[in-house]
């Protein structure tokens, strides 16, 4: 069992995790340094969800450890954790018909204790974050009359207007077009410029290799490998994925891409 | 400013205040002024400032500090509370079809008040034997409840809503089994489950209106995590909301409101569902102001459904809970159509 590294935002240690007796996750350990933008990847069914459950503490591992920013998060009080570390799902759906303001101020209840009153700073941080994820435009509008890309974008200023160290995303793309895609990622780039420590779900392995810098890659609940973007090779993603593949340079840019072209035969 | 006009001060705004605050008014005074026995608002406002101590011998004078006041009061209180335990409710339930009643509360608080009238249970414990009764039935209902849908600390929501309405169904077929033995006592039991104002005193007030009042303001105070329960359990967990903290509170905040008031009166259908649904159509879904805005309108609509009660077909008395339904039901059926035209 290794120490706690001081300059890991993120810290898992030998977490195992089942549900209704089944298994999901088997021994998994990793280390996420301040600052960065992590890719978690793998097949349907790898355990990707759960484990950034078990990262942002709504659920407990039944064995292993999870710091982030050296605290337990499991045993953390609600508010507290909330202010470190939030997680967006990949879709949402309001009961009631709050207006894009109103669910991007949700993101402050951390902060307060008041039950009705929203100071200065809860304004300011819900703009900044209005801003940030480009849906000024949108505040008054219902979340319940969104596309699914802007319902994502309210989410992501949410967490934003929450101001936490750590960012957990699962498939913060999943559903959207190109050009919201390529929004999204630059909002989360920002993100990671500003600071702060990005862990997301990525089902598409090319957006990862563009945006990230580490590639972690998950398969049947267990870790395969950690990688950098530019360490990808075909073996990776048969490992991974089952599947043969070119890998590809961009000859514009220093990015490389997968092209996958048969399943590889067992 | 810009960023605050979806604040909690832009909704109460002066036009909002007063417009509220003279229906509150209007509805109080015809509350007390009509009746079998109508109160000019001359006299009205001479008792009134008469105040109670003063016997001058008037029957206006004794029916007003006697009957209507309380009577008035009760209807307040208990409108307020249903409607502030409707909009908890249905916030918990993320279903606007939920009302007060959904955790077994009124199924509750009629088999304690049935046991109190089949047992003669008036005998130990006097006038107050029904009242206490029903609470505790309802208290009980809804610890049956809770109990049934909790594992390992967590309250499963949907678990909640369904052991509810099966306890509720289990406990109405001990009232009709109990009806079928005591045939003598049907009446007495058929008119308190319907619902009714004309118990009300002063000392009901009194002792209702801590409760109530108590429940109402724990409620309120969960207005945010209420908010963030829109966007699902979980959601309001990543927003830092202790989940399984405030669904307890709401849970027994939300009994103890609905109890402390239903346990003089009976259950008084449909407010507890139409009045938030309304609320929230014309000032948004925000519990922050849904909450109060629902207790003032629910408290007008049961002082002006019981004054229907009272004077439709004066001197006879309708219990209040008939009028509620009878209106309410085709209210909401409207409401659905019309909300179902708009496409929304």
């Amino acid at each position: 069992m290794g120490k706690s590294n001081a300059a890991a935002t993120i810290w898992v240690n030998g977490v195992w995790f089942a549900y209704d007796g089944n298994q999901i996750l088997h021994d998994i350990s990793f280390e996420i340094p301040r600052g960065t933008f992590s890719a978690l990847l793998g097949p349907n069914g790898a355990g990707k969800s759960t484990l950034l459950k078990v990262i942002s503490g709504y659920l407990e591992p039944q064995r292993g450890q999870v710091l982030v920013c050296n605290q337990q998060v499991h045993s953390m009080k609600d508010k507290d954790r909330s202010r470190l570390i939030t997680y967006v799902a990949p879709e949402y759906r309001s009961a009631f018909e709050f207006t894009v303001e109103e669910a991007v101020l949700m993101g402050r209840i951390a902060y307060s204790d008041s039950v009705v009153a929203q100071s200065q700073r809860d304004l300011k941080a819900a703009e900044h974050a209005m801003a940030a994820t480009k849906i000024l435009h949108l505040r008054h509008r219902p979340v319940t009359s969104l596309s699914s890309g802007e319902q994502q974008r309210v989410q992501i200023a949410r967490a934003i207007c929450q101001d936490p160290a750590v960012l957990l995303l699962d498939e913060p793309t999943a559903h959207l077009d190109m050009s919201f895609e390529i929004e999204i990622m630059e909002i989360l780039t920002q993100l990671v410029r500003e600071g702060r420590t990005v862990l997301a779900i990525f089902h598409d392995v090319n957006l990862a290799l563009r945006y990230a810098s580490t590639l972690f890659f998950m398969k049947q609940g267990r870790f395969v490998e950690s990688i950098r973007p530019r360490e990808i090779s075909p073996e990776i993603i048969e490992k991974v994925y089952g599947a043969k593949s070119r890998i590809i340079a961009d000859p514009h840019a220093d990015i490389r891409y997968v092209v996958p072209y048969s399943i590889a035969k067992p | 400013m810009e960023a605050n006009r979806n604040g909690f001060k832009a909704k109460f705004s002066p036009l909002f205040l007063t417009v509220s605050g003279a229906v509150f008014i209007i509805s109080m005074l015809l509350g007390l002024s009509l009746g079998s026995v109508p109160i000019p608002l001359k006299d009205l406002a001479k008792a009134l400032l008469a105040g109670p101590a003063t016997d001058d011998g008037e029957t206006g004078h004794i029916i007003l500090w006697t009957l209507r006041f309380p009577r008035v009061l009760m209807a307040f209180i208990e409108g307020a509370s249903l409607g502030v335990a409707g909009a908890a409710m249905q916030g918990l339930f993320r279903n606007p079809m939920a009302d007060p009643y959904v955790l077994g509360v009124s199924s509750g608080a009629s088999l304690g008040a049935v046991l109190g009238i089949v047992f003669g249970a008036g005998r130990v414990l006097g006038l107050w034997s029904l009242p206490v009764l029903a609470f505790f039935g309802a208290f009980a209902s809804t610890g049956v409840v809770y109990l049934l849908s909790t594992k390992n600390g967590r309250t499963d929501t949907w678990t909640l809503l369904l052991s509810g309405i099966a306890v509720s169904s289990l406990v109405s077929s001990l009232i009709a089994f109990l009806m079928v033995f005591f045939r003598q006592r049907v009446e007495e039991i058929v008119f308190w489950t319907m619902g009714g104002l004309s118990r009300s005193s002063w000392k009901a007030v009194g002792s209702a209106l801590p409760y109530a009042a108590i429940g109402m303001g724990v409620l309120w105070a969960q207005s945010k995590a209420l908010n963030a329960f829109s966007f699902g359990e979980e959601a309001a967990f990543h927003m830092g909301v202790s989940v399984e903290k405030v669904k307890r509170r709401i849970l027994w905040a939300s009994s103890l409101t609905t109890a402390s008031c239903v346990a003089f009166t009976g259950p008084v259908g449909f407010v507890g569902l139409i009045v938030p649904h309304v609320v929230r159509m014309i000032m948004g879904p925000d519990h922050r102001w849904l909450i109060p805005v629902s207790a003032l309108a629910g408290g007008n609509t049961l002082v002006l459904a019981d004054l229907l009660a009272r004077t439709m077909v004066s001197p006879l008395e309708i219990p209040v809970g008939v009028i509620t339904s009878l209106f309410g039901a085709p209210f909401f059926l409207y409401l659905l159509v019309k909300v179902r035209k708009r496409g929304i």
